[in-house]
């Protein structure tokens, strides 16, 4: 077996190295020491989420499996890891998304001890039956609290109306009653298959030193059950939306509406990343405060700071989201409708995407603003296998020209509305102070 | 004693009277940050004061509309602009911050101007040039601004209800401190928020930067002098009364009252919400501080406190379950969100966990777990910006010593001891729940 090497690389705006390698036994490592800096934070992913619902042998998966396992992860025979972190003063987390499930702590001292826990904790399932029934209640409470949560419900049911039989249709938690489906035998399987080492990244910054990292990594890393090789195995998924519209009553105070444009997923790599950067460009120029639309919606006293925008490409699958509570749907449908139409007959300016940059640029460089924010955007570009610099070249190249063509493709893509009502008992109308201005279109 | 690494204590200065600069000079972070507070009773004017901060955030005298100010902040390489409001025991904070890049970007380091006073600049217009009526520099604000805000004021007001847990919080808040002005939400009422014209609000504007005590923070890899210059130059306006005024200690704290209250609501809700509590006459500026902060934390303050390894982790009542000392008030409060038919059960768990702790008897793995976190967070205060913020104005809020060794080491020695005698005078005042619609039993 050859010893493992660090490769040097940088990232391109605040020129802060990063350090790449991979263990012994195939994990992906990515380093990055942050000098002035006090704290480290390190983040192991695995590529299983929410969205991989099928074992290599054919066993299929319970909405909410990835959720359990990661409740389940930090729980060992001898106690919990929450509390040796605790103990130590460090912080240890973790969290579930569509594409994959990460663990992380930060802490102010010891991160060598602190990393052999952690990797440590993932490698093994230490759990019995009475653990699985316990968390079990526990992500129930986690589920009623999420089902109390108006902006996601709302969110759950566009991805269901926008989705035919993808499982992102399904609440990344499940539901109480996926979960009973899930057992200790599930989750072991589902723990050897996809927590071998090559299924896992492990990205680390802050005050730490490179060849440390790799040297706990290769320590505390066995191959132990060899598990298959992770290959997201795509969802059949039709390019239509499920539904044009779905209305739902929820105890809110005013009406929230939610759009959204089912695009095509790109591959992962350079054309996911000139996607999300274009399609970011777009969003930023019509949606983003002193946007396009979002200033004529805003000056026509249609909708407030409640109104949002975003792009989301992870897991196969690929849509942008536009959102906002308001006083009147259908005026809001109307006027978005329009607005839309009319941005994509007229095309975004090159003043507007050099605005729409400069802000992108912002964003990129407060991600280098501590441990926390750098070591998730290197987890994040690992899993997705995107360069250092592939954002920010990505954003030099754009122009008016690719960005409006970015814009049409997008408009043209299926779209779905959901409707999030309010009770007839709701305040809904009664917002209005005095008459409305001059000239106002209310 | 604490270890930390780099400044984390601000250098002070007083750059106006009343106006005090608080100082991180760091060149570890890509953008500067500078928050100015100013600070104001919180009470009949609420509503007015948090109107004028959303009509600050729209638009300015140079940039009157709310496009045009994006756009400024835009070419500042996407600042971020936030003014709202916050309280703190009896006062109520107008907060204006601005994060902007100064590294990675043309002009970011240049000394005596560059983009740190660029960013200065914009944040001081944002405070002290509001758009008025007809472009005027004086007069009353621009009436078509204010409308569109006082309906926006309205709507937020009117969807804090749709956050559940948000809104049993604060149904507990204003049960326990009712006759206090912390049982006032900070954003105001509904009803005051026609009262609040352009007029009233130009006066309210020019009062409080003329007498309103002023706190800047301010992080960026620069020197106090220099510090001192730009902002004087660049973020102050002119027109502060000559006086030096310093805020008073926001404490309001109080025995409890004689008899615990249990106020039972029903809303559309899945997940019941019970929220306690319990008063003790500790001060913000006593000596046993310390002691109240390390109940509070063995209690509820993270995954190792009672609430978590009882309620969670060995009974599986909850997902979420903490609890925080709120100094200002004197005030323990804790949050738990349960199954509706297990509130019975987990109320009586909760308060008989508070017993035990306000009894002095401190769980030891919690109590070095909560001293650990403490420490570490104070090692790190100066990576975090947030919560190095969140710290100072705090602490020079309630005017405590800012020095978060200090506090590190205070807490290391609380005692047993300390902790049974705030745990002495500690006194459920409220019991809330809100449960399901049709959950809550009637009497005949």
């Amino acid at each position: 077996m050859t010893r493992p090497r660090l490769i040097r690389d940088r990232e391109p705006l605040a020129r802060r190295d990063v350090f790449r390698a991979r263990s012994r036994h195939g994990m992906e490592i990515l380093v990055a020491p942050m000098p002035g800096f006090a704290r480290t934070c390190a983040i192991l992913a695995s590529h299983f989420g929410s969205v991989d619902t099928r074992l290599p042998d054919g066993r299929t998966l319970p909405a909410g499996t990835a959720h359990f396992l990661e409740h389940e992860m930090f729980q060992k025979a001898d106690g919990d890891v929450f509390t040796v972190y605790d103990a130590r003063g460090a912080a240890g987390n973790a969290y579930t998304t569509w594409s994959n499930t990460a663990y992380v702590f930060t802490c102010s001292s010891d991160w060598e001890r602190n990393l052999e826990t952690l990797l440590g904790a993932v490698s093994r399932l230490e759990i019995d039956q009475d653990d699985v029934l316990r968390e079990r209640r526990i992500i129930g409470q986690e589920i009623a609290m999420y089902d109390d949560d108006p902006s996601w419900r709302g969110y759950l049911h566009l991805l269901q109306a926008l989705y035919v039989d993808h499982p992102v249709r399904q609440d990344i938690a499940g539901t109480a009653s996926s979960i009973e489906g899930i057992d200790l035998d599930l989750l072991r399987g589902v723990h050897a298959t996809w927590y071998a080492p090559r299924n896992l990244v492990l990205a680390v910054a802050g005050r730490v030193l490179p060849d440390r990292v790799l040297a706990v990594a290769d320590a505390c890393v066995h191959p132990g059950v060899r598990g298959a090789r992770y290959r997201r195995v795509p969802a059949r998924e039709p390019r239509g939306v499920r539904r044009r519209e779905v209305r739902a009553v929820l105890p809110i105070s005013r009406p929230t509406v939610w759009l959204g444009l089912k695009d095509v997923p790109p591959r992962p790599g350079r054309a996911l990343v000139e996607r999300q950067v274009l399609t970011g460009l777009v969003l930023e120029t019509l949606f983003d405060d002193g946007g396009r639309i979002q200033s004529a919606l805003y000056d026509e006293g249609v909708i407030d700071d409640s109104f949002h925008a975003t792009y989301e490409a992870e897991g196969g699958v690929a849509h942008a989201v536009v959102s906002a509570e308001v006083d009147d749907v259908d005026a809001f449908r109307r006027r978005l409708t329009r607005h839309l139409r009319d941005a994509v007959t007229a095309g975004i300016t090159e003043a507007e995407v050099e605005r729409a940059r400069r802000r992108a640029l912002g964003g990129r460089l407060r991600m280098l603003n501590g441990p926390e924010p750098f070591a998730r955007w290197l987890v994040a570009g690992a899993l997705e296998r995107v360069g250092l610099d592939a954002a920010v070249a990505a954003l030099g190249r754009a122009s008016a020209r690719r960005v409006t063509r970015r814009l049409r493709e997008l408009a043209a893509r299926p779209r779905a509305w959901a409707i999030m009502e309010a009770p007839a008992t709701a305040l809904t109308g009664a917002h209005q102070v005095g008459p409305p201005p001059t000239g106002s279109p209310r | 004693m604490a270890q930390v690494a780099g400044p984390i204590v601000p250098v002070t200065r007083e750059v106006a009277p009343g106006v005090r600069l608080h100082l991180l000079s760091t060149d570890r972070f890509t953008t500067a940050l500078c928050r100015v507070v100013l600070h104001r009773d919180l009470g009949a004017e609420a509503t007015a004061t948090s109107l004028l901060a959303l009509v600050l955030q729209s638009a300015t005298g140079r940039h009157p509309t709310r496009r045009a100010l994006a756009h400024a902040l835009a070419d500042l390489y996407g600042a971020s602009l936030q003014v709202t409001v916050s309280k703190a025991g009896a006062r109520q904070l107008l907060i204006s911050t601005l994060e902007w890049p100064t590294l990675g970007v043309p002009d970011g380091r240049r000394r005596g101007g560059g983009r740190l006073a660029r960013g200065l600049a914009l944040l001081g217009e944002v405070l002290a040039r509001p758009k008025r009526q007809a472009g005027r520099g004086s007069g009353p604000l621009d009436a078509d601004l204010v409308r569109t805000e006082q309906v926006n004021l309205l709507r937020m007001l009117c969807s804090l209800a749709d956050d559940k847990p948000r809104r049993a919080w604060v149904r507990c808040v204003e049960e326990a401190c009712r006759g206090e002005p912390f049982a006032l939400e900070a954003l105001g009422r509904a009803k005051a928020v026609g009262a609040a014209t352009p007029a009233v609000l130009a006066e309210l504007h020019a009062r409080l930067l003329a007498t309103a005590p002023v706190d800047v923070f301010l992080v960026a890899d620069v020197g106090i002098r220099e510090a001192v210059a730009v902002v004087r130059k660049h973020l102050l306006w002119p027109g502060r009364a000559q006086l030096s005024v310093r805020p008073p200690v926001a404490s309001a704290a109080r025995p409890a009252r004689a008899r615990p209250r249990r106020v039972v609501e029903e809303d559309d809700v899945q997940q019941g919400q019970l929220v306690f509590a319990w008063r003790s006459p500790v001060r913000a500026d006593a000596a046993l501080l310390p002691a109240a902060a390390v109940l509070a934390g063995v209690f509820g303050g993270g995954t190792y406190s009672r609430l978590f390894q009882v309620v969670r982790e060995k009974h599986a009542l909850c997902y979420h379950a903490d609890a925080q000392w709120i100094a200002a008030q004197g005030l323990l409060l804790a949050q738990v969100g349960v199954e509706p038919a297990d509130e019975p059960r987990t109320r009586r768990l909760v308060q008989g966990l508070a017993r035990e702790v306000a009894s002095g008897r401190l769980d030891p793995v919690a109590l070095d777990a909560y001293r650990a976190g403490v420490r570490a967070q104070v090692a790190t205060l100066g990576d975090d910006r947030a919560a190095w913020l969140a710290w100072l104005q705090g602490r020079t809020t309630l005017g405590l010593d800012p020095d978060p060794v200090r506090w590190a080491d205070a807490v290391d020695r609380v005692t047993p001891a300390r902790v049974r005698r705030v745990g002495r005078n500690l006194r459920l005042e409220v019991s809330y729940a809100l449960l399901p619609r049709g959950s809550v039993r009637r009497g005949p």
